[in-house]
């Protein structure tokens, strides 16, 4: 080992110990299962705007990004800046005003919580909690992938993959299963800001390193003009997947449940202003660096792209800083490994637990079942990212689409009076269905139209939640009435 | 207008700049960055969409979105 690599190792591990300091100082002896699932609803607005910028910022913006643009160019931050940036914060109102207050009223924290009390029907949340599940699996692999990456890449392959794999899982699971929902959003607050430094750092290191702005965007233009004319990304694609990116966000599992944590509805008001903000500036930053990789190291070929910024660290960042800018991206993707960690037990423990043994409220050593799920499934996503599937952001865009087809069952929980519980059952069926059977072929290609396969599930889900819901007789019982009169505030108008 | 009314009108506004951050009459074509060098016109397109979400954004939180003890 050399000295440079040495120091590598010196910086990301001081900041691995620094989270699990967090953790234990996060640790709260005897505390309850809502407690250790929800912190108690009381953050305020710093550690809020991190819990749930930090759980949406992950191994796909300083990974996925930069190993993106390499081969397709700018539009990478326009692919993702332009739409989700704003359109998201936007969503967290629609969504995330209502939910805060029923969260309040029926401790609602998941997804399939929300659409079962709603039409109360247990059968809904076990269904729509298998698909949350479903996608959130493979998702959780990405930040593990991410780990084993970039400690790959920045010593030069001098730690294997697997050990960077490793030790984030390892420390992931240490904070998480000490601290619950707290000691992640903690740690998440020192893991943003060190991302959103450590970020700016990346693009001035390398726009320097590659004779500033100018020099590498003239020479991008001379060598590779296809990073600037896209040629490279269909337009048909950049127009899909904003819609299917935007509105998946607020439906994320991990995302959702943050939504619900603060302890005002004015502290995540302050959160969606900042948002867009600190969205754009990430993924500009990423998306230029990315880009102009491409100069110095010419020639990656698929997803070997994705190890770009630590290949770019190690060639031109002095170690230590080399250090600091591993940490950044280890902050990324350790920040939504943890928020999903906690979902997965937010969800197998108030959407299938609590339903079984036929209780309303989470009890005292349900706790210790939550951190038994923590570890559980930390050690899933280490044997999965072990097979190393294809390029993360392929993975991420599957697991998007299928968010994404939640959105409008939840909407309509939220806001619409009239629709039925079979409207949501054959809505989730076809556009699951849709999502699944596109990729795979199962439903022909050729009616894509070159957008992507969960934009015509999305689509195929509108349109049989509308029909069914015109069609099969309106509930509307006495829970779905005091469901609604939460609403009668003057935060949010009346329904539909 | 009511807030009903003003949610709709921000709606349709996101939906709108949905479909025109699609700047397909420039898609493909060669554009060379002339502003400080380094940035093109498309890229200038683009981010005057994100200033425009951001926009509606802002407008949601300052005039329509209120806390139960702020009224």
């Amino acid at each position: 080992m050399n000295i440079q690599t040495l120091q590598i190792l010196l910086i990301i591990s001081l900041y691995l110990v620094g989270c699990m300091i967090l953790g234990v100082r996060s640790y709260r002896k005897g505390a309850s299962a809502s407690d250790y699932l929800m912190a108690s609803r009381e953050f305020k607005f710093f550690i809020l705007f991190s819990a749930v910028f930090g759980a949406n910022i992950s191994a796909v913006t300083l990974i996925g990004v930069p190993g993106t643009s390499y081969h397709v160019g700018w539009i990478t931050w326009a692919y993702f800046g332009t739409a989700w940036a704003w359109l998201s914060p936007l969503l967290f109102y629609t969504i995330g005003n209502r939910s805060w207050l029923l969260g309040k009223k029926y401790d609602i924290v998941t997804i399939s919580e929300l659409l079962g009390k709603r039409w109360e029907s247990k059968g809904l949340q076990y269904f729509s909690s298998l698909f949350l599940l479903f996608y959130l699996i493979p998702y959780l692999m990405v930040g593990v992938i991410g780990g084993g990456r970039t400690i790959y890449g920045l010593t030069n392959g001098f730690i294997p993959y697997w050990v960077g794999a490793l030790a984030v899982t390892i420390v992931v699971c240490f904070y998480v299963f000490l601290g619950g929902m707290r000691g992640a959003a903690w740690v998440n607050a020192l893991q943003t800001s060190i991302f959103l430094i450590g970020g700016i750092a990346i693009f001035f290191v390398i726009a320097y390193s590659l004779g500033g702005f100018n020099f590498a965007t003239q020479t991008i233009a001379d060598k590779y003009p296809e990073l600037l004319n896209r040629t490279n990304m269909s337009w048909q694609r950049f127009f899909s997947y904003g819609i299917i990116v935007s509105l998946a966000v607020p439906v994320f599992p991990n995302v959702f449940s943050r939504l619900l944590t603060g302890k005002k509805p004015s502290e995540l008001k302050k959160t969606v202003l900042l948002y867009p903000i600190a969205g754009l500036l990430i993924f500009i930053l990423m998306a230029y660096a990315g880009m102009w990789g491409r100069i110095p190291i010419p020639g990656l070929k698929g997803a070997s792209s994705d190890g770009i910024l630590p290949l770019l660290l190690a060639k031109y960042a002095p170690a230590w800083m080399a250090g600091v800018l591993g940490a950044a991206i280890f902050s990324a993707l350790m920040s939504t490994l943890d928020s999903q960690l906690i979902a997965i037990g937010q969800i197998f423990l108030k959407d299938v637990i609590i339903p079984i043994r036929k209780s309303d409220t989470l009890r005292q050593n349900d706790v210790i079942i939550g951190r038994v799920l923590v570890i559980l499934f930390a050690l899933i996503a280490f044997i999965g990212a072990l097979i190393q599937p294809k390029s993360i952001i392929n993975i991420i865009e599957w697991s998007f689409g299928g968010f994404a087809c939640m959105f409008l069952p939840v909407v309509a929980a939220l806001y619409w009076k009239r629709c039925g519980k079979f409207a949501i059952f054959g809505s989730i069926i076809v556009s699951q269905f849709l999502s699944i059977a596109l990729p795979l072929g199962i439903v022909p290609k050729s009616i894509l139209f070159g957008m992507l396969p969960a934009f015509w599930a999305m689509v195929g889900g509108f349109i049989t939640l509308f029909v069914l819901a015109y069609i099969t007789p309106k509930q509307e019982t006495e829970l779905s009435k005091n469901f609604f009169s939460v609403f009668v505030t003057p935060s949010a108008y009346k329904p539909l | 207008m009511g807030r009903h009314w003003k949610e709709i009108l921000i709606y349709l506004c996101a939906a709108i700049l949905l479909i025109i951050r699609v700047d397909f009459w420039w898609w493909g074509k060669k554009i060379y960055p002339f502003i400080f060098g380094w940035i093109t016109i498309p890229m200038l397109y683009q981010f005057l969409i994100w200033v425009a979400g951001f926009a509606l954004v802002s407008y949601i939180c300052i005039s329509i979105w209120k806390d139960p003890d702020e009224v």
